[in-house]
């Protein structure tokens, strides 16, 4: 990566906050893509992320949905996974005991096809280690209880407020793409208390197997991640973050520190490394290495001083060095 | 009542392996590569696979890496030689045959490999290029002083991978070769081989013998059926779409038999995950009847097509 500008080494404050939480670093690993933090053990410095969001638990186990559940297309692929999940009660027996060495802070991923069950799902947490919540208001592959329920600003903000009052850990809300209007739903989750909103979830795509001309996913449809999303990412979460008031977190597509990097520009607080995880299980370190080694060459002091800097051509450049 | 397989996590690492070789197998379709892996690179078992991504891949716009079973690991200089047979039937294979120097990125080794503490005999059985790790396999058992009888089939000569063709010369296994155009041994279909050869009936029937097989998944629901037929275990080594090949994506979910060995404690009741439970799986685990065939049926045309011929 470029590191072009050479103003002192600093040692920059790479923390950022979300709620009542402190995250020790820019870059956390999204729902679904990093299983439950414990697979890879120690194999990989995880203490570099600043935090781990696990595969979204539901009330019971699910199957997840028919193969095939994935197939590549340029530059991203398509999944349709399903919540494929261990369900609470193994969730917390098995899964967040293992979490508790991990050094980097868990966030529980949970989803519900009602608020009712969302509501369970939190409070039984409350007990549970995990520093706190987001809540899967965006899945594009269940039948019932996806992004197309979600989608729906009045019921995202009435849920949201009950969730407000039972938890004081973080409250993150992650959002779907596939809106019309993602800044109603995020508005309305801010309303409701929610400490932060995550976008993008997946936008829904499908791919077509000609010669058996028949969907390549089992259930038709499935979910578009990966490089080939990310300019429409970022164009949501810099609509989004001009939005709200609470912090954006931000995803979709990201590989490298420069993708991070400017996603932090375009208004994100901190972000979040899915797909790449499944090219190279280190990808979501080295991003992290990445961005503070290009904070620390550009002289950034906090990492926060990044976010929605972005600036459109005319804009405040008359002391650049072309004028 | 027996018991599914449980997960398998070995040690396993990412590597930048330098081609060797790459390069058509001579009158077939298929494709051989050898890669050096360096000494961090653990050793892989049998029925173990990689997930690959040739350099070109990322500057391509390729995301994912691809699975393929190691059809051999020699141990080399400063670490493994692995070799990898493939086919070009998507646009990851593709780019692979194009880069015949320089390196490629590869994880592993993955997966559950093949179970060879049987004492009877070893029945391997491949179909087209499912024939590369039992490749890995046969020689393997040579190097610990065991046979083994393989039976390779193909639908003919271009789809023909057998183990010389792949370097491995066996001296202590038979080779019984099938196609399905007659162009190489047995006119027919590779089980037929068990009806017209009385030695591979016998060796069907001894005490501890196993079968080893890989191929088109119709293959492997035929040799479960066979298998079971004559009390005979049988490990096959299954495909599905993958995106990360370490247990986390959920994508290569195989349908599990509802009547095969019991799901253990947190795993899926409905599923098989075939890069951690697999890729060798006992075949009475899978239900055939819902399983969907993960090979591309549209034939690939090559990026240069695509693009015109610029790249050409």
């Amino acid at each position: 990566m470029s590191t072009t500008a050479s103003p002192p080494r600093v040692q920059t404050d790479l923390s950022v906050r979300i709620g009542s939480l402190t995250l020790t670093g820019p870059v956390l690993v999204a729902s679904g893509t990093y299983g439950y933090g414990d697979e890879f053990g120690a194999r990989f410095s995880i203490e570099r992320l600043g935090g781990i969001v696990t595969k979204t638990v539901t009330l019971k186990p699910r199957a997840g949905n028919p193969p095939h559940r994935m197939v590549e297309t340029p530059s991203g692929m398509l999944n349709s996974i399903g919540l494929e999940n261990v369900g609470l009660k193994a969730f917390i027996a098995d899964k967040l005991p293992k979490l508790a060495a991990v050094p980097t802070a868990i966030l529980a991923s949970v989803g519900g096809e009602t608020p009712g069950e969302l509501f369970r799902l939190v409070r039984a947490l409350e007990a549970a280690p995990c520093a706190g919540y987001e809540i899967n208001f965006s899945c594009p592959n269940v039948a019932r209880g996806g992004a197309r329920y979600w989608a729906d600003a009045r019921r995202l903000e009435t849920t949201t407020r009950k969730l407000r009052t039972l938890t004081a850990r973080p409250l993150i809300a992650k959002l779907t793409p596939n809106a019309t209007d993602p800044s109603a739903l995020a508005r309305a989750c801010e309303q409701g208390g929610a400490d932060a909103v995550s976008l993008v979830n997946t936008f829904v795509g499908t791919a077509i197997d000609l010669e058996r001309r028949r969907f390549v996913l089992g259930r038709a449809s499935g979910g578009l991640s990966g490089p080939a999303i990310k300019p429409l990412a970022l164009a949501q979460v810099h609509e989004v973050s001009g939005a709200v008031k609470i912090p954006v977190i931000g995803m979709g597509g990201i590989v490298t520190a420069t993708d991070a990097l400017e996603f932090l520009l375009a208004g994100a607080a901190c972000v979040q490394v899915g797909t790449a995880s499944f090219a190279r299980p280190d990808a979501p370190m080295r991003v992290a290495e990445g961005v503070a080694a290009w904070c620390a060459a550009h002289g950034i002091a906090h990492v926060a001083d990044l976010v929605r800097t972005v600036r459109v051509w005319g804009e405040g450049e008359e002391g650049d060095a072309w004028t | 009542m027996e018991r599914a397989p449980e997960a398998v996590r070995t040690a396993f690492a990412q590597v930048d392996a330098e081609v060797l070789r790459n390069e058509p197998l001579p009158g077939t379709r298929l494709w051989w590569a050898e890669l050096n892996a360096p000494a961090d690179f653990p050793e892989p078992l049998p029925g173990q696979f990689v997930m690959v991504a040739p350099r070109l891949a990322r500057a391509s716009g390729q995301l994912l890496a691809r699975p393929f079973s190691l059809a051999r690991a020699v141990r080399s200089d400063g670490g493994w030689t692995l070799g990898i047979l493939y086919a070009r039937v998507g646009r990851g294979t593709d780019l692979m045959s194009r880069q015949a120097a320089g390196s490629w990125s590869v994880l592993g080794p993955l997966g559950r490999g093949f179970q060879v503490d049987h004492k009877g005999p070893a029945l391997l059985v491949g179909g087209g290029r499912g024939t590369a790790p039992l490749v890995f396999l046969a020689e393997w058992l040579e190097a610990r002083g065991r046979g083994c009888e393989f039976l390779v089939g193909a639908r003919g000569q271009a789809d023909w991978a057998g183990p010389e063709e792949m370097g491995v010369h066996l001296t202590r296994s038979r080779v019984w070769p099938a196609t399905e155009d007659g162009s190489r041994g047995l006119d027919g279909r590779v089980l037929e081989l068990f009806a017209r050869e009385p030695v591979l009936a016998e060796a069907l029937a001894a005490k501890g013998a196993r079968i080893h097989a890989c191929g088109p998944h119709g293959l492997l629901a035929a040799v479960g059926a066979l298998g079971q037929g004559f009390g005979v275990p049988v490990d096959v080594s299954i495909e599905a779409h993958m995106a990360c090949g370490t247990g986390i994506c959920r994508s290569c979910m195989v349908p599990r038999a509802a009547d095969g060995p019991k799901a253990r404690k947190g795993q899926n009741e409905s599923y098989l995950v075939s890069c951690l439970e697999g890729p060798v799986v006992p075949a009475a685990c899978v239900d055939w009847a819902r399983d969907r065939d993960s090979a591309p049926a549209t034939a690939y045309e090559p990026l240069d097509i695509e693009l015109g011929g610029a790249l050409a």
